[in-house]
């Protein structure tokens, strides 16, 4: 079988050292670089946590390229970040001096290296705030039509989690969201409504545990932290958002998806970094308001509706287990 | 038991006739005004059809005042699956019915005054008259109970991916009345569905003696709308029994600057507001997460024997 050729561009992050474990763990996927984002923490921060990732886990070898610092139009609001991943971005496990160093290139160069090289299609899965996708989308049009899918952490359809409409990657830099939407490359999105449908419990925290593996230890150290913005909101069980974005690529019968047109809204005072799915299933409403707005109904964008959680607990906990 | 002083607000619309229907029909209220706005059709068309319902129900004694012909600034966009008169393809009878000399919003703000704090709005169309109301008049924001809205939705729309026609309408006036800080009932586009009304559903609630004009209103309206639930109604069920829905407290924001969203009713779900935000000082919005068939019908089979002949 044919791996699926792909890059993450990520700014771990606790739950976007999940989603790397899990990638490198799969035999569907080639995980082909690693670039880092500001989002969670300053990008020098996310680069370095990306090294120390892949130091513990012995994967020195995948290529890791730093890329943007900062969002398209405006400052980064780190206020998110720092509340639920901590000053470093990654705070809680302590690591050794990272055994790699970043490649001397720009993450969104590295990208477009990787994508011209390959004889197939690269699937890209961004963790975080999408500034490099966008970035790489406009410095290399020539190479979109090289590009699979996206698959993506982040947006909210009935809700969010910084605004009451607008979830963090996104709201954090809502034009180059919008950018990667209306790019015609086939999106898949991961909503923090559908990723919080999906929440992992203190038993399954357990049960990594004791598996006995390094990497094991390493995911319950992360949940030690990750728990705590949690239960400051007053939840008992734990989004790991980020590692669906690979999930879905390992194993997309997990998902349920619904086809339709996704439009990041950039200017409302309430709504700004809403990634705007039209869920309405009337198809005269539906038609006869784009005529109105003189906007085509281009349905860009599998959302994610229904998760199955223990299928991707599971995932996960196999994963761990053979990572060793 | 003193009864709940309540303004009706409404642009009939074949759900608004069952709304009020059940309002007139239940003990619980005394209706002391009713008043006309824009909506599902044009206030010519709506004021002429709540003239003739006024007529069918023998509203003798409640004021009928005319509201405004035009939102608050968004354009008047008519459209609607309430047929060419509003009442489907019905025509009722209006002789003898006078409108008020005053205005809506004034007639609200008077009874107000008179209501001493007690009374509550009903709202089941576009906002425009409050938002008018409590343009023109500041000092009513301290005088009114409850207002009660269908309207919203804490999912989908239905005239925009996020907007709900009646906030969608006039989300400029919606704005003005949430952010008034009065207790709001919302109930919505997400809580409708378990009420959709067939006209088999219909017929057999309605008892032997119903008056036969009101059986004939009823059946041809059904016939016309029927299978959808009748939203206005569903609202008039949710403030009769508070049992009758499924409630949550969110705080509310009316989107009124993007074009993609405006009209949407962002209701903080995950205290938002609160964990990342400015902290939660937006008043808490009454919002019915969903609503109860048997329940609805059970009110709906009661409110027929009221109207015998």
């Amino acid at each position: 079988m044919r791996k699926i050729p792909l890059i993450i561009d990520t700014d771990p992050g606790h739950d976007d050292a999940f989603a790397i474990m899990l990638a490198l763990s799969s035999d569907k996927l080639d995980v082909k670089a690693i670039t880092t984002v500001c989002g969670n923490s300053t990008v020098e921060n996310t680069t370095q946590n990306a090294l120390n990732i892949l130091t513990l886990l012995g994967r020195t070898d995948i290529p890791v390229a730093k890329g943007i610092g900062k969002p398209m139009l405006q400052p980064l609001d780190r206020s998110g970040g720092i509340k639920v991943h901590g000053e470093s971005g990654l705070d809680g496990p302590v690591f050794g001096p990272p055994a790699c160093q970043p490649v001397e290139m720009h993450a969104v160069d590295l990208m477009a290296k990787i994508v011209r090289e390959s004889e197939e299609k690269v699937t890209l899965a961004p963790l975080g705030p999408l500034c490099n996708i966008a970035a790489f989308i406009l410095c290399y049009p020539e190479l979109i039509q090289k590009i699979e899918r996206i698959s993506i952490m982040g947006g909210s359809v009935f809700s969010g989690n910084v605004t009451p409409s607008a979830e963090y990657n996104i709201f954090v830099d809502p034009e180059s969201a919008q950018v990667v939407f209306s790019s015609g490359i086939p999106v898949i999105m991961h909503s923090i409504g559908s990723t919080g449908s999906a929440r992992v419990s203190d038993d399954d925290i357990q049960v990594w545990r004791e598996l006995g593996t390094n990497a094991g230890n390493f995911a319950g150290e992360l949940m030690d932290f990750y728990k705590l913005s949690s239960k400051d909101r007053g939840f008992s069980s734990y989004n790991i958002c980020d590692a669906h974005a690979v999930a879905y690529l390992i194993d997309p019968s997990i998902y349920e998806t619904f086809h339709t047109y996704v439009e990041v809204d950039l200017v409302g005072q309430f709504t700004r970094g809403q990634t705007v799915a039209d869920m309405r299933t009337n198809e005269g409403s539906i038609s006869r308001y784009y005529q109105t707005q003189h906007k085509e109904f281009v349905k860009n964008c599998y959302v994610v509706t229904k998760v199955d959680r223990q299928a991707y607990v599971d995932l996960l906990t196999d994963a761990l287990k053979k990572l060793g | 038991m003193n009864k709940r002083p309540v303004i009706f607000d409404t642009d009939p619309g074949v759900d608004d006739f069952f709304a009020w229907m059940l309002l007139n029909a239940s003990d619980q209220f005394d209706i002391k005004a009713v008043t006309t706005v824009p909506g599902n059709q044009t206030l010519e068309a709506v004021t002429r059809n709540a003239k003739g319902i006024y007529k069918l129900f023998n509203m003798h004694g409640v004021r009928l005042a005319q509201g405004s012909p035009r939102h608050m600034i968004k354009a008047l966009d008519i459209h609607s699956g309430h047929g060419p008169t509003g009442l489907g393809n019905i025509t009722l009878d209006t002789t003898g019915v006078e409108l008020d000399e005053y205005r809506a919003w004034d007639v609200i703000y008077q009874e107000a005054v008179k209501a001493g704090g007690e009374l509550e709005l009903i709202a089941v169309g576009p906002l425009t008259n409050l938002g008018i109301a409590f343009f023109k008049y500041p000092d009513l924001k301290g005088m009114i109970k409850q207002i009660t809205v269908m309207g919203g939705t804490t999912e989908e729309g239905n005239m925009s991916p996020f907007g709900e026609a009646n906030i969608y309408h006039d989300p400029h006036a919606a704005k003005i009345v949430f952010d008034t800080g009065i207790p709001i009932v919302m109930v919505g586009l997400n809580a409708l569905a378990p009420c959709a009304m067939t006209k088999e559903d219909m017929l057999k609630l309605m008892p032997e003696c119903l008056d036969s004009d009101v059986r004939a209103v009823c059946t041809d309206l059904v016939e016309f709308r029927g299978g959808y639930p009748f939203c206005d109604a569903v609202t008039v069920a949710a403030i009769m029994d508070d049992r009758f829905a499924e409630w949550a407290e969110y705080g509310v924001e009316i989107e009124t600057r993007s074009p993609l969203t405006w009209g949407a009713t962002i209701c903080d779900k995950n205290g938002s507001y609160r964990y990342f935000g400015d902290g939660d000082e937006r008043p808490k919005v009454k919002v019915a997460i969903t609503s109860d068939r048997v329940l609805f019908f059970e009110m709906f089979r009661e409110m027929f024997t009221h109207y015998c002949g």
